[in-house]
């Protein structure tokens, strides 16, 4: 049974689309990660899930039952906002029990709770501190607190991590991943870094803005595998990765591809026009098996692990990504080679992946 | 956010009591001045003839002419002398809380309590104004009671009241004003009066218009001060409309009269707060 | 530049600054002088700038004709005028402060416009309605008129301050069950708790200070304190003590106010004329 399914979901801001033509299913359990550009409706999907936005027109469901008429607080769902959303005149405890001192549960369960929940994030020397005290890391505890104490079926996060410092960001990832492990509930976070998608999901929604995408938002949803190695469209290709993809425009000849002066290997009923790409850690200096290309080192990013090239080319400048044994000097002349079989392939009219 | 189906509910209250407080009695004025009624008789439905009585009589004009006469003064000197002590004032470092809060005091004090203090320092015989006057050789005159003193003598009572309340105003808003533009024009050189020229300002333009048209709204309303300190007089020198429609409804008991007066005197007003909506609006939405 | 001339630089705003206290404070002191004086020394010309104070006149103004009572009426008028604003004020601006809600421009517009309107144009109608519904010359009819302006200057004054309050924390809250009513008493009224401080103290001082309406919509049993204080208008001549010592009576608590809450006043002030 799928934990949350949206079908032929429409969002609109008075005449504004925002979301049209949305479907998606996620497995309880699951921690699936909206990844997308700003624009894209990743937020308002999240929220129209927790009951704060209305939709136009489709079907939301959480846990097989149909919830566009319940109330948020009845859709056993609970939210990490992206500043936090803590209420400042109450200290951490009162924070986290909130919703349970609202629904009037005994004091000894509330306070039993509270504990236990604090133990978990790390706040438990915290707990009579108001908000204002404390640093953004531990904020987010306790935001995450809050939501953990409830006990909901979905978590739903909100760009949870994008005011806090690189080195924290880091830190706070690994733990959303334990408490993941730990309480075993289906998760929803929202985000625009790609790091954060493909290091948390499970499995990756990658969103597009409407006026880019077409018939719908959805780009493509799948393992981060799947959505790295095997993007359904050049959006996907284009958004997951950094550097991004290197990307040449072909024309099918026979039963082969013509990039310029280069010919790559194809087969027969391809689209007139192709997109080829080939992600940065796929070409290499000197030849090899596959094709070769000629360039001109132009410069060199080095990132002490590894060392990004960028390579002028007939076809257009190339990025490469090498280990930091390698050496070149700008001005010089190398060969590239690219793994044929890390080849994509994309329709040019249509942006759609082509299997050869 | 998705709205709450009983949202509404929180305006209801509000509604009522504006709508009870405001919208009954503007129809209700706009009836009335339609009556010749004193009260104790039967009102007699006239037409518009409370209207021609009011704009073609003595009385209406010159209290619209003294309103305005005071109000202009007032507002000018006001927003001028307040601009003049927030720039002065908003370069001291020490003590300027303290400042702050005893120049407030004057706007704490009741109408009524104002025309009663300047009522005896002005006394012409009595008063130390005048007995101060006298030390530097100067014969004061009888500042309320003379025709031609009487009405800048409401202004500088006024002016005494309320400079606090445009001083307050734009000492805070030249605080809040950001510090970059002022370095940039002192990298560029620009002497003291360029600055507050090209750069105080047009930064200040939003907070002065809307300080203008607040100070003309409330002296174009003016009535404790007048009816404390002179009631109208001498020889309606110093009568506004607020006063005037005071002595119709209450000491002439013409109640149509003085509605029509008020409803003249309204329809002023708002036209004063379209031209303000306007001038919002082409600001841009900031509400 | 020479030293003086930066120093002359420096002093000037001080020398502003003293003299518009020095103007500012001149007349409530000059008047507070009086209410001490002997009526004898009240008179003198030139003035005695020394003396030794004597209470009386504040005896006189007090226990004079329904001062008293005039006193007590301002009070029990603030407080009412001040619940009621709130009551209906503090929703209202939550309701205001939500973007896409009906009437909310309309509303808006319909707030200022009645803080602009005269005061006589509604004082006539509805000292007519007052007088044949009881209201006329009751405490509880004059805290209700009151809300003519106190209502959309605390609906406005709130808004300001609501508007600070990020709308997240009105939505966690909704998650966790809370309904609107619970939203605003439990997370927005703390919240702002400053500016309904001062929104308070702002009405206050308006309706303590109130004339216009109080002169026409009471005759007796609900008279205020500026009516009363206006009742010494007439002796002017005649009694200068006990009038300045009424009026500082009237000024006294609204001073208090001033001194204690300077900080609260001047941000209710500066937010009502600039957002």
């Amino acid at each position: 049974m799928s934990a949350v399914s949206l079908k032929a979901v429409d969002i609109s801001y008075g005449s504004v689309d925002v979301v049209r033509n949305l479907d998606l299913d996620i497995k309880a359990g699951e921690f699936v990660v909206f990844v997308g550009p700003s624009g894209c409706g990743k937020s308002t999907t999240l929220r129209l899930i927790a009951g704060l936005e209305e939709g136009r027109s489709g079907t939301v469901s959480i846990g097989g039952r149909a919830v566009d008429d319940v109330d948020p607080a009845r859709r056993d769902v609970a939210m990490v906002f992206q500043n936090y959303a803590l209420f400042p005149h109450m200290s951490v405890a009162a924070n986290i029990s909130f919703g349970m001192r609202l629904r009037g549960e005994p004091k000894g369960r509330i306070e039993a709770s509270v504990a236990e929940v604090a133990r978990m994030v790390g706040l438990q020397d915290h707990l009579h501190k108001r908000p204002g005290a404390l640093s953004g890391g531990q904020r987010q505890r306790v935001a995450l607190a809050r939501a953990i104490v409830r006990k909901p079926a979905v978590f739903l996060f909100d760009e949870p991590l994008s005011n806090l410092d690189a080195e924290f960001r880091a830190a706070m990832r690994h733990e959303l991943s334990r408490l993941h492990r730990e309480l075993g509930s289906t998760m929803i976070y929202v985000t625009h870094d790609q790091v954060e998608a493909m290091t948390m999901g499970d499995r990756i929604a990658v969103l597009a803005p409407l006026k880019q995408a077409g018939r719908s938002n959805l780009m493509q949803f799948g393992t981060p595998e799947e959505v790295y190695h095997r993007p359904a469209n050049l959006f996907v290709a284009r958004f997951i990765g950094s550097p991004p993809m290197n990307f040449f425009e072909g024309r099918a000849e026979g039963g082969s591809i013509r990039i310029g002066a280069l010919t790559l290997p194809g087969a027969s009923h391809l689209p007139a026009m192709l997109t080829v790409g080939i992600r940065p850690e796929h070409v290499r200096f000197g030849a090899g098996e596959g094709p070769s290309i000629t360039g001109i080192v132009e410069g060199v990013e080095n990132l002490g692990h590894e060392k990004l090239w960028s390579v002028a080319t007939a076809q257009g400048r190339i990025v490469a990504r090498t280990a930091d044994g390698v050496s070149h000097a700008a001005g010089d002349s190398v060969t590239l080679h690219v793994a044929a079989d890390r080849l994509h392939m994309f329709d040019s009219a249509t942006g759609d992946r082509v299997e050869i | 956010m998705r709205r709450d189906r009983h949202i509404r509910w929180l305006i209801a209250p509000a509604l009522v009591l504006l709508a009870a407080g405001t919208l009954y009695p503007v129809v209700y004025a706009g009836y009335l001045s339609l009556l010749q009624w004193n009260w104790g008789s039967e009102a007699k439905f006239v037409g518009l003839r409370n209207f021609s009585r009011i704009l073609s009589g003595s009385g209406f004009p010159k209290a619209l002419f003294n309103t305005f006469y005071f109000a202009i003064f007032a507002v000018v000197i006001e927003t001028l002398l307040g601009l003049g002590l927030a720039l002065a004032i908003n370069r001291i470092r020490i003590g300027a809380g303290l400042i702050r809060t005893l120049m407030i005091l004057p706007l704490m004090v009741s109408g009524i309590a104002v025309s009663l203090i300047w009522k005896v320092m002005l006394d012409p015989t009595l008063g130390i104004v005048n007995y101060l006057l006298s030390l530097v050789g100067i014969a004061g005159p009888a500042w309320l009671g003379t025709v031609p003193t009487a009405m800048p003598s409401i202004i500088m009572i006024d002016t005494w009241w309320q400079t606090a309340f445009t001083f307050i105003i734009l000492s805070s808003a030249l605080k809040s004003l950001p510090a970059e533009p002022f370095e940039a024009a002192r990298l560029e050189g620009a002497t003291p009066f360029q600055t507050f020229r090209h750069v105080t300002l047009p930064m200040l333009k939003p907070v002065l218009i809307t300080i203008v048209i607040f100070r003309a709204i409330d002296t174009l309303k003016v009535f404790d001060i007048i009816f404390g300190t002179t009631g109208g007089g001498p020889l309606r020198a110093t009568e506004s409309v607020q006063t005037l429609a005071y002595q119709t409804a209450f000491k002439s008991y013409k109640f149509g009269e003085s509605a029509a007066i008020a409803v003249v005197f309204s329809l002023i007003i708002l036209t004063l707060c379209i031209i303000y909506l306007m001038i919002d609006t082409d600001d841009g939405e900031k509400a | 530049m020479t030293a003086s001339a930066s120093a002359r630089r420096a002093l000037w705003p001080y020398a502003v600054a003293i003299a518009a206290v020095a103007v500012s404070l001149f007349p409530i002191f000059w008047i507070l002088t009086i209410a001490l004086k002997t009526r004898m020394d009240a008179f003198a010309m030139p003035p005695v700038w020394f003396f030794s104070p004597v209470w009386e006149n504040f005896g006189k103004a007090w226990s004079s004709t329904g001062f008293s009572g005039a006193f007590f009426n301002s009070l029990i008028v603030c407080a009412i005028g001040n619940v009621l604003a709130l009551a209906a004020g503090i929703p209202a601006a939550y309701y205001l402060n939500r973007k896409h809600v009906p009437g909310r421009r309309t509303i808006l517009i319909w707030l200022l416009i009645s803080y602009m309107l005269p005061e006589f144009l509604f004082i006539v109608p509805m000292y007519v309605l007052f007088q044949s519904i009881g209201l006329y010359d009751t405490v509880i009819g004059l805290a209700l008129i009151y809300q003519v302006f106190t209502l959309p200057f605390t609906i406005w004054l709130l808004r300001a301050f609501f508007a600070d309050i990020p709308e997240a924390l009105a939505e966690a809250a909704r998650l966790e069950g809370a309904s609107t009513l619970r939203i605003v008493w439990t997370i927005y009224v703390p919240i702002a708790a400053p500016g309904i401080a001062a929104t308070v103290i702002l009405n206050s001082i308006k309706m303590w200070n109130e004339l216009t309406i109080a002169l026409a919509l009471t005759f007796e049993k609900a008279q205020t304190v500026t009516l009363a204080v206006a009742g010494f208008r007439g002796y002017a001549s005649i009694d200068w003590g006990a009038m300045s010592a009424a009026s500082i009576i009237i000024i006294l608590p609204m001073a208090l106010f001033a001194i204690l809450a300077q900080r609260r006043i001047v941000q209710g002030l500066s937010l009502g004329a600039v957002k």
